[in-house]
């Protein structure tokens, strides 16, 4: 009974943060709170009736598992990841590599609004394959939403489509995969051993169902007629190109772990170097060539250090979430689907339980119930469970108005969030569920 | 006027009232490079190619504007606007850091002029520049889109470019800034100015970002110096 209790009371500060992240408060801070009423309360079942989860462990045990070993596992893997992908980012954008891709494809399109949007669209998600970070975004958005606007498109939909476009490459996008796979691993051991390359078929599947999906709804929601705007540009369009041999450095990191199986890591640094090489940025001594590496690597990680706040103390709520999660079990344990069909259609369903840090988001809420969920499936094979668990996280989270750069965009391009989740809501749902099925259909004989 | 001009350094940043005066001073010619520079496609086009597509927007505009005298008698856009099936819809501002919107024409019949731009403009209380003078200028701009969208025969419309080929397939496409250089000379020639529309584009940029405004001054200066366009073409 006293299980139950604890596990309602659990629920309510749950519904407390999705009001919390709706609200548009600080997420750090909100996630700490969150892991710390979760911690007390967990503490308060297990001197009730002692739960397994916190079995041997003292309360000090218990403290140093939430606020040290949390953030302490998680940077030891990702945070690393996180911090050399924003590094490339920035190579990419200080080479001229992304700019050059983008008039290219410009160029490509011509002046045909459908046509050069959807170009656009692929590019933006291919660079963010491997791109990551807020600085990025808004360097490549301050080139891709001008010309999408010139082009006539208007501004709720240019925003929609390009935000759309990085949420489709960010399902391949490797940083992001290492970053929940760790948490999927935190409760499934076994997972350890499932990687990017096992990963990477359904990845390029979801970022193609993502990105179709996201130019079907931008094509229909765009007005019929043919647009004109008197804007005042105040530069000429650029003329300084990256070298073609270059552009390849976009892809490349996926291509060196994919192919030639490299540490993560070590496929960001060589790229970067070839990117920089092919495009003249390794001319000069020994030690000016160092400092333009040290302002790469130090610009990337500003554009990543408020993210890294929000993941550290995201980490300690994770933790919290495992001593958590035999309340979640005692209410709702018994209706967790045990099938891979009726997994597929619940997470198909439950999708929008992915938007404003909902309880199916990895970087939300999501990790009591996904606790849960690994608790009541002992046995489920991650190449099924890992992928579902990513379409209701990614599909959601980045077109969401949680998302930093999304929330940037609003004020950007002056669209209102209303406008933009009438696009949004839908995208991100219908993606997730379609995904859900292909995930069914290739992994679904596994379980 | 020019050999004042050429004289001028990048780093002396005049007042307004000279940077009027010297706007007021651009040919044409300069005014339709400056436009032509900003297209998406520009790296695309060669210089005969750009010549042609020039010449022809600007014989477009100008001839559109003598039918509509013709037509409609010699009236203003305002009234124009309103003897046609258009519906014109003030919006507050769709600015963007450095891209200024002053209006956009929408299919089929949409004119939406941004009020924000203008109320900075007209704050500045600058001789020649008030409400309704600047409103005749856009509304003009604007209605030659509509024009432009009722008939296909439009040079605008019917000039293109080859951006690439494979087998038979041959990928072309319009140049906006034809559409826009002919949208140009139509309000400049209806509205009958002594000088280019387009110098709204510098002084709307000057109320939000002197500093942007004042490095498209100098690529106007530049340009006018380069003499890259017909100085024979200066009306
Ligand atoms: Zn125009």
């Amino acid at each position: 009974m006293s299980n139950v209790i604890i596990g309602i009371l659990l629920i309510a500060s749950f519904v407390f943060m999705v009001w919390y992240c709706m609200k548009g408060y600080n997420l750090m801070v909100g996630f700490f709170v969150m892991a710390t009423i979760w911690t007390i309360l967990a503490l308060i079942g297990n001197a009730i009736t002692p739960a397994a989860s916190m079995d041997g462990k003292s309360v000090m045990d218990v403290l140093e598992f939430v606020y040290a070993d949390g953030p302490a596992a998680y940077a030891s893997s990702i945070l690393v990841n996180v911090f050399f992908g924003a590094f490339f980012g920035r190579v990419l954008m200080d080479t001229g590599i992304a700019a050059t891709l983008i008039r290219k494809v410009v160029e490509l399109g011509g002046d045909r609004p459908r046509l050069t949007m959807s170009l656009l669209c692929i590019v933006t998600a291919i660079i963010f394959m491997s791109m990551t970070g807020i600085g990025p975004v808004i360097s490549i958005a301050v080139i891709v939403l001008p010309i999408l606007f010139s082009l006539g498109v208007e501004a709720p939909v240019a925003l929609f489509a390009f935000m759309g476009s990085i949420m489709a490459g960010i399902f391949a996008n490797m940083v992001n995969f290492k970053q929940y796979q760790e948490m999927y691993v935190g409760f499934a051991p076994a997972a350890k051993s499932y990687t990017y390359n096992d990963y990477f078929t359904i990845g390029m599947i979801g970022m193609i169902v993502g990105l179709v999906v996201v130019l079907v709804i931008a094509n229909l929601t765009m007005k019929k007629g043919k647009s004109h705007n008197w804007a005042i540009d105040s530069q000429p369009a650029g003329k300084e190109n990256a070298p073609w041999y270059s552009w390849i450095s976009v892809i490349l990191p996926v291509l060196g772990v994919v192919l030639l199986k490299l540490p993560i890591i070590l496929g960001f640094i060589l790229s970067g170097i070839y990117a920089m090489a092919t495009t003249g940025k390794l001319k000069g001594n020994y030690s000016e060539i160092c400092r333009r590496f040290a302002k790469l690597f130090t610009d990337g990680s500003i554009d990543v250090a408020p993210m890294i706040g929000f993941l550290l103390s995201l980490a300690m709520f994770n933790n919290a979430a495992t001593f958590a999660a035999p309340y979640f079990t005692a209410i709702i344990g018994n209706i967790v689907p045990t099938t891979a069909i009726a997994l597929t259609i619940v997470f198909a369903l439950l999708v929008p339980l992915g938007f404003f840090r909902g309880p199916m988001n990895w970087v939300g809420s999501g990790s009591a119930i996904f606790a849960v969920i690994l608790a009541a499936n002992p046995a489920i094979p991650v190449q099924f469970m890992y992928p579902l668990t990513a379409a209701t996280t990614v599909f959601p989270q980045h077109l969401d108005v949680t998302q930093s750069w999304v929330a940037w965009g609003f004020g950007y391009a002056k669209v209102s969030s209303r406008d933009f989740m009438k696009r949004s809501i839908p995208a991100g749902w219908i993606s997730g569920a379609i995904m859900c099925l292909i995930i069914f259909i290739m992994y679904g004989h596994l379980v | 006027m020019l050999a004042q001009i050429s004289t001028k350094t990048d780093d002396q940043k005049p007042n307004i009232a000279v940077l009027i005066a010297d706007l007021k001073a651009l040919p044409e010619s300069v005014w339709c490079d400056y436009l032509f520079n900003r297209d998406l496609l520009v790296a695309r086009i060669g210089p005969e190619k750009r010549a042609e597509l020039i010449a022809g927007a600007i014989k477009c505009g100008t001839d559109l504007a003598q039918e509509t005298a013709r037509s409609y008698g010699s009236i203003p856009a305002s009234e124009l606007v309103d003897q046609l099936p258009l519906q014109v819809k003030p919006e507050d501002s769709q600015t963007i850091q450095k891209q200024v919107f002053l209006a956009t024409f929408t299919e089929p019949n949409e004119i939406k002029i941004y009020q924000e731009p203008i109320n900075k403009l007209t704050a500045l209380k600058l001789p020649g520049f008030d409400r309704a003078a600047i409103t005749e200028i856009i509304l003009a701009h604007e209605l030659f889109h509509y024009f432009e969208s009722q008939d296909d025969q439009f040079y605008s419309r019917t000039s293109q470019i080859e951006l690439w080929h494979l087998g038979r397939y041959h990928h072309r496409s319009t140049v906006r800034a034809t559409s826009e250089i002919a949208a140009m000379i139509f309000s400049w020639r209806l509205n009958d100015l002594s000088f280019s529309p387009l110098i709204l584009d510098i002084l709307m940029l000057y109320c939000y970002n002197p500093e942007a405004a004042h490095d498209c001054y100098q690529e106007l200066l530049a340009l006018a110096r380069s003499g890259q366009g017909d100085p024979e073409s200066d009306q």
